[in-house]
């Protein structure tokens, strides 16, 4: 007897969690998105305190890479008859990030998201959906409320919150037709919360920051990713030059980021799913290079050292991230 | 011995005259320095955060050079011939691209009086 992919997954009982994978990726993609643009004060994932002056403007755009593989169990390999492989690469823009005053920023983020979901299906062989398309739209504000300045150095404590539009495409297809689960869908579908306070510090060729982050996720379509609570720590130093002698010297900034997330069992048609959720913490080394006052290059790579994963799940696989920053002005 | 002593006179005055105009001639009087105004800003840490007070500055009415200077902290504004920029501009201007001015320093009289702070 033939069967769709779709078939055979959710007859292997793996639909749910596979998907519910798919769902949590999404979710961590989104609440690493782009943060607003400003160096040793800017890591990749740790948002900064510091806002882009009024009237100025930054526009950042990376790309990332990161996915899952191999199956576990309280920390023990399990052989996953499917062997599902998930990849996601996001192409991810902030866009129009207007200061409305020095110390209230706006930002709007668009993702563009591939997923691709390999695996084996039992009498077809290996399989592999691809979607892609334009995802959920995220607007947030950030609000400097604490800000002590002083020579080459600031300290500067603050709050962000926003709201994920579910703009994304969810129209995909799976091969034969049916519509794709939501979980492979480009969008997510639900209109989500994401709130965190933040803390930057810098001294000289010194930074140091914090965050504390919740994202409420709501459901849609009998689908509801679980909650994150999310922290993050970094530490960034100016490795050249040792002194700034002009303001137009290049800069190369690195950073060490420990990036935490405790996430919420999802909910499938009302009920938590015991194979999703739990613990993850990265660590993430980053490169910044800025060329010229206006432009910043900047790579990651995020490794997981813990992974304290509800049920059995796909392991974690080291995210790759790399983009861009480019500040102007509007007036 | 009048006329010798007004001979003696007019001479040493003839002197010191040729003797002047002959150093003036030698060594010309210096143009007069160009206006300048040095703005000691916090907050400044990275050249990308920076950027943002630069480009405020640059737009001000009379400023014909600036430069930046993240080490000290120092941004020193060349004005146009006879254009001065009140310190009140200054501090709104910084404090727009999110820092602070801790001090305001003129190499000339300032048209605002009350602002005015000329370097020793």
């Amino acid at each position: 007897m033939t069967t769709t992919p779709a078939e055979d997954a959710h007859r292997c009982g793996t639909r749910r969690r596979g998907f519910g994978d798919w769902g949590r990726l999404l979710a961590a993609g989104l609440v690493t998105a782009p943060s607003t643009m400003l160096a040793q004060a800017l890591p990749f994932h740790t948002e900064t305190a510091i806002t882009t002056g009024f009237e100025e403007s930054a526009v950042r755009a990376f790309s990332s890479f990161f996915g899952r593989q191999g199956l576990r169990r309280n920390g023990v390999g399990l052989a996953d008859p499917m062997n599902r492989d998930i990849d996601v690469f996001v192409q991810a823009f902030g866009l129009l990030p207007y200061a409305i005053s020095p110390m209230w920023t706006t930002r709007v983020v668009v993702p563009f998201v591939r997923k691709s979901l390999a695996f084996t299906a039992a009498g077809s062989g290996r399989r592999d959906y691809v979607t892609r398309g334009v995802g959920d739209v995220l607007v947030d504000t950030k609000w400097v409320f604490y800000k002590h300045n002083q020579l080459k150095g600031t300290t500067r404590v603050g709050i962000e919150g926003g709201i994920k539009i579910p703009l994304g495409s969810t129209g995909a297809r799976m091969p034969d037709g049916t519509r794709a689960p939501r979980p492979l869908q480009a969008g997510t579908g639900s209109w989500d919360v994401p709130l965190k306070a933040l803390f930057t510090m810098t001294r000289d060729r010194i930074g140091l920051l914090a965050n504390a982050g919740y994202r409420i996720n709501t459901p849609a379509d009998g689908f509801e990713a679980g909650d994150v609570f999310s922290y993050d720590f970094a530490i960034g130093v100016r490795v050249a030059p040792s002194v700034y002698k002009t303001l137009t010297e290049k800069s190369l900034m690195v950073y060490l980021e420990l990036n935490g997330e405790v996430v919420g069992r999802e909910g499938v048609a009302g009920s938590p799913n015991p194979n999703s959720g739990g613990h993850l913490l990265f660590v993430s080394p980053d490169l910044q290079w800025i060329p010229t006052p206006w432009l910043l290059f900047e790579g990651s790579l995020q490794v997981p050292v813990v992974q304290d994963l509800h049920g059995s799940q796909l392991r974690y696989q080291p995210r790759l991230q790399l983009g861009t920053r480019f500040r102007f002005s509007w007036s | 011995m009048r006329t010798v002593h007004l001979v003696v006179v007019l001479a040493l005055a003839l002197g010191v005259m040729t003797s002047e105009t002959w150093a003036q001639d030698a060594a010309p009087a210096p143009a007069p320095a160009e206006r300048q105004i040095q703005v000691t800003i916090l907050g400044m840490s990275c050249p990308f955060c920076a950027y943002g007070v630069e480009q405020k500055l640059k737009k001000l009415k009379g400023v014909k050079e600036l430069e930046v200077v993240l080490e000290t902290g120092l941004a020193t504004l060349t004005l146009e011939e006879g254009v001065d920029v009140s310190n009140e501009m200054l501090r709104k201007t910084v404090k727009e691209a999110g820092f602070e001015v801790a001090k305001i320093v003129r190499n000339f009289e300032s048209e605002y009086p009350e602002f005015s702070s000329k370097r020793g």
